[in-house]
Order: structure tokens, then C-alpha cells, then sequence
């Protein structure tokens, strides 16, 4: 189940709100607990078997560890045994057909696929789970021996399939004692609306300009493919921001508070700037559980430059099972490199402007490899971009740019400083925040227009 | 009162909530969707196995959309939002000037391998029939122009459209052996050629396009004189409303010509008699939301209209036998063919279940045209039915 679909908004949260705050204060761990195992197995049922699993391996490995925690030898033997076991899961579910699928093409191999199907949010709960074993083992948080508060942490709905990815450590208290307050709770609504609208009105309108370029390459133009482009990078920063903002927003609605995961990234000025901007929790627990134990910046600059490369590319394979994935990857390690050694310094020097656009740029770039699913279509479409082979321009060309040029100045808005300002002038002139009440009515009647759509299906007498 | 406007906020979002799933949860909603032709999602019963074969998860989701308080008038009021704020298409429709609907069709929407095999089907069909003595002035073809081609001037600018002539020229190259009746002219110069929210043509343009066929097929015109002219319809709003639900949507007019001597006719729809006024108009549509489908109530695999009455057995056959293979757009073409024929048989490929030549020839078929919108013949693939000798 997703956020943005009516059955979530108008069938699954009205019931767990309800039951939420009808259970007394013993019983909310287990509301929230039975209604995300709910809204997990949706659809799937039988991958829920996986994820119960997982959960319990790693409750179970936190207690011994802490049991063992005079046991230096032992405790590390169940600390790696359980890393394994995870990451063991996540490689076979993930990464096993890719593996078999790359060996087959490099070697000519007549590997059979396994026929398994990705569970939902595997990546996201493995990392969050993980957090907890490693913390327990660091012995940075203490042991939770409330087998319903873990279970609760990481099938928590709001943050399951799509993050942010929640530390343990940052809701270890919230899990045993929180305080849901009306002030939350409608902070709560504001994050939600505006994420829902930014999903729905913003992202789904972007992301269909994207798509009727992106599935029709033999109509490209330079010009198209360039809007196409744009249209993607915005598309994935109101899709996948508007999910973290709904996902924050729905925390509050139960008294957690979780950390941000986006802080308008496209206003960066470096590459390295825009990593601490994008999926916030992602790049930490990268940084935290990878990097900084491979060493750093401790071991010298070769090994840092190494480590950064290997972060890198895991970070890249993390966001999905295939070689553009590893590409994308690389190629923002590779830029962080060369920012460490000298961009930086003289991005800090040049105009602001130039800064923007050196970092815009690049990040589209990114998103190009991203989406693309294959290294030729990659090509393909860098080629278009660039007039290679395609015409620069044609009057589809401007009929689409006239089309899409308002949803792409709101889109400009709302994820740039413009859109912080105005934000802040309003909340500056009226104080009382009343605005926020209007502006959330507003938001969600809009979405609710652009959701309604959802199963409306006109097209099956068409041709009568 | 410090957390007053947080209590606003609640108010605001648990009426949300409550207002929007009221649909499902309350079983007092309509059942029908008329504007999308067909049922809504029944609430799924639940088993162990449709809960996890995932199927009752997919109905309830389809359940709880299809009964969303006020559906229908969301999706219209989020497009004329897009329409106000500039947008020039949604869902596949052009929003045109005067208030007009167009069908959005690319070139990446016509497929060339299926038109043109679709083109040679037709001729291979028609090829059969001439060895069986029939010539080629009663061999006829009309695609009729898409509302893009003759209405191109109210399209948006810059819009993107299939180029039609060059496949109005394809389909003149490949049954250049037979009669193609190119009606684009005709119809260019109806005032109101298209409905404004239907993808249909309009009476208007089918008389306008009877008078090209009987000029190229060689026939003696009836004239609008002959003919009084009836508004059956002042608020018919078809399929392409349908698609974006405007609430600023034109209503169209739909008129029916009826000759002011009415002979008697029988017609048999799919081996159903079916009494219809004028002899081809189905008056209970006049209450539904599709109009368009009172011409002969609908379409059917087969519709047999024959003359009844003596002056028909006097003189067998004299009048000939039509077989009119087509889709929907020759629905309200038809009735201006009575009384040049004794018989006239309508085929609708895509429910006919026949071998079209042995149809023909076994009938004593004397003549035939096909009748078809050029961008869904070009996208049909029961066409090729047609081919099968």
C-alpha cells in the first residue's frame, strides 16, 4: 500500500487513527504494530513471512550480544553471523538474479533465474534493522528487550516501504514513551498535506511529461529530451520528498518524530553540498555503518578516495538491482573525489550562479543514468540531449514546453529558495498561522481532485 | 486558546477523512458509472485464498476508489482547473477553441503494418467479390476524416497530430482497383461537422458524405428537401466528455433526418427484431447519456434492414442488397441508404463471428462499402477478418 492511493487515505488511515486513539496507552504499540503488518502484507502476503524473520533474528541478536557483551569473541561471532544473515537475505532477494543475469552476458552462461520477487521495502527495513544490531554491538544504544516495541520500530507504517530510514537510536525512546499532543498532531496534518500534494499534484503531473519522452525515443528532439530530463529530476525530488514528508508527517500523527530526509537539494552549490541534502538518512547511515568504519578520512588519501568509491557504489546498487544503478553511483563518487581534491575550493571561489548551474547540471546528468534502465539507452539518450543524431528542435517540441511550462515554474518554486521564502514571509506576516489551516484545506482538496482519478477508467467503450 | 488553530487543523483533516471514505463505508452509492460504461467495484468478499492470491487486496483498493465521494465531479473539477490554468490535453483529448474536444491521435498511435494490412484485407475481400460479377463502382470504400483533420484550425497550436492525408492517400493507393470515396471536402464544409464532446461525426456530415457516395458510386441523390429534419437531443454529452468530465462542457445537438415518405422496414438486429422509430432510431436513448447509440440502439455483429411489405415481392432484388461493412461512424450514415436497396446488411467486424466473403456471396450481396473513421480503422484488428476467403 502507498499514501497516495485512495485506499490508504480513505480506507487504512481513518481505521489505524481511529483504533490508535480509542486503544488505551498499553495497547498503541500493538495497534500500530497489527495495522503495519497489515499494511505491509497488502497485496503480498507471503513476503511478510520474510520480514517477521528478519525481525526476529535481529531481536534475538541484540539480546545475545548484550548478553555476551563481557565476551568480546563471542558477541562479535553473533554480531558478524547476523550481519551476514541480513545482508545474506537482502543479496538473495535483491541482488540474486542481477548477479546470475550480469555472469550469464559476461561469460555466456545459461544460468536460470530464480523466481523470486523483490519484497517491498526490503532494503529500507533490512537498513534500519541493521542499525539497531550494529548500535546494540557499539554498544551506542541499549538492548530493547520488548520484543513488541522492536517489531513496532521496524514494521512502523509510516516509514516501511519507502524511509526515510529511521535509527534506532534517534526513536529508542518514543518506541517505550512518547507524548502524542494536538500541537504534533497538526504539525503532523501540514507535513502530510504538503506531501501529499507534492506527490500527487506536483510529481505524477512532472512525471507523465517524462514519461511520453522517455517511451517514445523515436521522436526525440534535443529540445525534448532536455525538458524530459528536467522533468525527471523534478519528478524524483516531489516523489520521493513528498513521500519522506508524509511519512514525517504521519509519525507525528503518532507521536514520533522522525528525522528530515530532504532539505531542498537543488539549491546546492556542490556535489557534496547536494549529498547532504538528498535522502538525509540514507547518506548518514552510509557514512555511519560504512564509511566511517572502512576508516574514512583516517587512513590516509588513497583509502579515503577507495572508500568513498566503495560507498559509492553501494549506495548506487542499494537504490536498485542493476548496472545503471552502479553507474549512477560511481559517478557521484567519482565527482565527490575530484570536489574533495580540488572542485570545491574553486566552486567556493566562483559566482554563486556558476555554482548552481555546475551543480544542476551534474545532478541532471545523474538522473539521466538513473532512469535510463540500460547503458545504450543511457547513451541514446545523452545523445539527444546533446543534438547528436536527432533534429534540435520541432513544433511538438514547443507544444510541449507550452504545455508543461506552468507545472514546471510551480515545480521551480516550490523546491528552491522561493518557495522557503515565501513560506517564511507568510508565516512572518501572519503570525497565528492560521494560513496553514487554509493552505492544508486547499492542498488537500486539490489532491483529493487529482487522486480521484485514480481508477477512472472512460477508455474501455471508447471505440464504440 | 493557544492551540487553536491546531484544533482547525484537525477539524479540517478529519472531515477530510470522514467526507471522502464516506462513499465506501456508506452503501447508499451509485453502482453504475455511466460516463465510464460499466460497474463500479463491488465490496470484495473476503477468503483465505483471494487474501493471498492478492486478489481481494486489488478489488477493495479498486472499491474504495470507484466509491470516493463525488468521483466523478473531482476528476471535472481537476480538469477545468488544467483547462483554466492553460493545459492543452488531458487523458488523449485536445481542448480546442469553441469549447470543442478533439481526440488526441499521434503518429506513434497509427500503426502503418496494421492499416495497411487492414487496407489489404479489404481489397483481397473486394478482389473475391468482383469475380463473382460484381463491379467496381459498387466496390466502395469511405474513411471518413477524424475531427483533427477537418477541424484542424481549432486544434492548439503547435499540436501534435498524425498526418492523415498521406494515409487517406495510402488507403487511394491500395484499392485504387475499387471505388474510394474521399468525403474530407464535404465535410471540411459542414458548419457543424463533429459533435463537441463526441469522437463521432455528426447527421450533418453522414448526409454531406451520402451525397460524395451516390456521386461516385453513380446513384441518384435524395435531397435535403426530402427529408424532415428532427432535433432528437440538446444536451448529448459523449465519450470525450466522458474522458475529462469539464464541468464548462458544451452539449451537443443531435439531429435525425427522417424522409418524409416512410417505407416500412424490418430490422434485425443479431437475429433480434427490433422495433425501432423511423426505422432506425432507438427513442430510449433519448433519456440516456450515450445518444449517439440511438442509431439503431447500439452496435451489433450483424443488423439486417429489409423493405417489408408487397412492393418488395413484386419485384425480387430489384432494388439490390447492400452489406455495409463498418464501425460505428456509419450508424447514423445508413438510414440516408434506404430505399436505394431492398436489403441492406451492417457487419460489425469486431462482433461478427462469419466468414465475410461467404456471407456475401451466399446472401446475393449486389453491393458493398465499407464504411470506417480513418485512425480506428487504421488501429483495428478485426479487420483482417474481412481478408479470410
Amino acid at each position: 500500500m502507498v499514501f497516495s492511493k485512495p485506499i490508504f487515505l480513505f480506507g487504512f488511515l481513518p481505521i489505524v487513527l481511529l483504533l490508535y486513539y480509542i486503544a488505551p496507552r498499553k495497547f498503541k504499540n500493538f495497534v500500530l504494530l497489527f495495522m503495519s503488518l497489515i499494511f505491509y502484507a497488502w497485496g503480498e502476503p507471503k513476503l511478510l513471512l520474510l520480514m517477521v524473520f528478519t525481525i526476529l533474528v535481529d531481536y534475538t541478536a541484540g539480546l545475545l550480544i548484550n548478553k555476551y557483551s563481557n565476551k568480546p569473541v563471542t558477541s562479535k561471532m553473533i554480531f558478524v553471523a547476523t550481519l551476514v544473515i541480513n545482508l545474506a537475505l537482502l543479496g538473495i532477494f535483491k541482488y540474486a538474479n542481477f548477479v546470475i543475469d550480469s555472469i550469464n552476458s559476461v561469460v555466456g552462461g545459461k544460468f536460470d533465474l530464480l523466481e523470486i520477487s523483490l519484497p517491498i521495502g526490503i532494503s529500507f527495513y533490512t537498513f534500519q534493522a541493521l542499525s539497531y544490531v550494529i548500535d546494540v554491538y557499539k554498544k551506542v544504544v541499549p538492548v530493547e528487550k520488548n520484543l513488541l516495541n522492536f517489531t513496532t520500530y521496524v514494521v512502523l507504517f509510516p516509514q516501511l516501504i519507502a524511509g526515510p530510514i529511521v535509527q534506532y537510536k534517534t526513536v529508542a525512546n518514543e518506541l517505550s514513551k512518547r507524548q502524542e499532543t494536538v500541537g504534533l498532531f497538526s504539525e503532523g496534518i501540514w507535513r502530510f498535506a504538503v506531501g501529499l500534494a507534492k506527490k500527487v499534484i506536483i510529481a505524477n503531473q512532472i512525471g507523465a511529461i517524462w514519461t511520453e519522452i522517455h517511451s517514445t525515443p523515436e521522436l526525440l528532439t534535443a529540445g525534448k529530451a532536455w525538458i524530459g530530463a528536467l522533468a525527471f529530476t523534478f519528478q524524483i525530488y516531489f516523489d520521493f520528498s513528498g513521500y519522506s514528508d508524509m511519512a514525517i508527517g504521519l509519525g507525528k500523527m503518532f507521536g514520533f518524530n522522525f528525522l528530515e530526509n530532504f532539505n531542498y537539494p537543488y539549491i546546492s552549490k556542490s556535489i557534496t553540498e547536494f549529498w547532504r541534502r538528498w535522502h538525509i538518512s540514507l547518506s548518514t547511515w552510509f557514512k555511519e555503518y560504512v564509511y566511517i568504519p572502512m576508516g574514512g578520512n583516517r587512513k590516509g588519501l588513497i583509502r579515503q578516495i577507495f572508500n568513498i568509491l566503495i560507498v559509492w557504489m553501494l549506495t548506487g546498487l542499494w537504490h536498485g538491482a542493476s548496472w545503471n544503478f552502479v553507474i549512477w553511483g560511481l559517478y557521484f563518487g567519482l565527482i565527490l573525489v575530484l570536489e574533495k581534491a580540488f572542485l570545491l575550493k574553486i566552486l567556493q571561489k566562483t559566482h554563486a550562479f556558476f555554482a548552481h548551474l555546475y551543480s544542476l547540471l551534474l545532478i541532471i546528468f545523474g538522473w539521466v543514468i538513473f532512469e535510463c534502465g540500460t547503458t545504450s539507452e543511457i547513451i541514446c539518450f545523452f545523445k539527444g540531449m546533446f543534438g547528436i543524431g536527432v533534429s534540435l528542435w520541432n513544433e511538438e517540441t514547443t507544444y510541449i514546453l507550452c504545455n508543461s511550462l506552468l507545472i514546471f515554474i510551480l515545480a521551480a518554486i516550490c523546491s528552491t529558495q522561493i518557495g522557503k521564502s515565501i513560506k517564511e514571509k507568510l508565516s512572518g506576516k501572519f503570525k497565528n498561522d492560521y494560513w496553514k489551516c487554509a493552505t492544508v484545506a486547499i492542498l488537500l482538496l486539490l489532491s483529493v481532485m487529482f487522486l480521484a482519478g485514480d481508477s477512472y477508467n472512460p477508455f474501455l467503450y471508447f471505440r464504440f | 486558546m493557544k492551540n487553536l488553530k491546531d484544533k482547525i487543523m484537525i477539524a479540517i483533516f478529519v472531515f477530510f477523512l470522514a467526507f471522502f471514505s464516506a462513499g465506501s463505508f456508506l452503501f447508499f452509492n451509485v453502482d453504475f458509472s455511466e460516463n465510464e460504461n460499466r460497474y463500479l467495484q463491488e465490496f470484495p468478499s473476503a477468503s483465505v485464498e483471494t487474501i493471498f492470491d492478492g486478489s481481494f487486496e486489488q478489488n477493495m483498493e479498486k472499491y474504495v476508489s470507484d466509491r470516493m465521494t463525488g468521483r466523478e465531479t473531482l476528476i471535472g473539477l481537476k480538469n477545468s482547473i488544467l483547462k483554466t490554468i492553460g493545459t492543452k490535453d488531458v487523458g488523449g483529448v485536445y481542448f480546442c477553441d469553441d469549447n470543442y474536444y478533439i481526440e488526441k491521435k499521434t503518429d506513434s498511435d497509427i500503426d502503418s503494418d496494421i492499416y495497411r494490412k487492414n487496407l489489404k484485407a479489404i481489397a483481397l475481400f473486394y478482389d473475391n467479390l468482383l469475380n463473382h460479377g460484381i463491379s467496381k463502382e459498387k466496390l466502395s470504400f469511405m474513411p471518413v476524416p477524424t475531427a483533427a483533420e477537418v477541424l484542424k484550425e481549432k486544434l492548439p497550436a503547435n499540436s501534435p497530430a498524425f498526418n492523415e492525408l498521406k494515409v487517406l492517400e495510402e488507403a487511394k493507393t491500395i484499392l485504387k482497383d475499387f471505388t474510394v470515396v474521399d468525403v474530407t471536402q464535404s465535410v471540411a464544409e459542414i458548419p457543424y461537422s463533429y459533435y463537441k464532446t463526441d469522437h463521432h461525426w455528426t447527421t450533418d456530415s453522414a448526409f454531406a458524405s451520402y451525397l460524395d457516395w451516390c456521386e461516385s458510386t453513380g446513384r441518384e441523390k435524395k435531397v435535403s428537401e426530402e427529408f424532415d429534419i428532427k432535433i432528437v437531443s440538446e444536451t448529448f454529452r459523449g465519450t470525450l466528455y466522458s474522458k475529462v468530465l469539464c464541468l464548462d462542457a458544451a452539449y451537443d445537438t443531435v439531429k435525425v433526418y427522417v424522409p418524409s415518405e416512410i417505407e416500412e422496414y424490418t430490422v434485425v438486429c443479431d437475429g433480434k427484431e427490433h422495433e425501432l422509430k423511423y426505422g432506425f432510431w432507438d427513442s430510449s436513448f433519448e433519456k440516456k447519456k450515450d445518444i449517439y447509440a440511438g442509431f439503431y440502439g447500439g452496435n451489433y455483429g450483424l443488423v439486417h434492414i429489409s423493405k417489408s411489405g408487397e412492393e418488395k415481392n413484386d419485384s425480387v432484388n430489384a432494388g439490390g442488397k447492400l452489406l455495409v461493412i463498418k464501425d460505428s461512424y456509419a450508424n447514423c450514415f445508413v438510414p440516408f441508404l434506404y430505399g436505394h436497396f431492398d436489403d441492406i446488411y451492417m457487419v460489425d467486424l469486431r462482433y461478427f463471428n462469419g466468414n465475410v466473403s461467404e456471407f456475401a456471396i451466399e446472401n446475393g450481396i449486389t453491393e458493398v462499402l465499407s464504411l470506417f473513421n480513418i485512425s480506428s480503422f487504421a488501429e483495428e484488428k478485426s479487420i483482417r477478418k474481412a481478408g479470410i476467403l
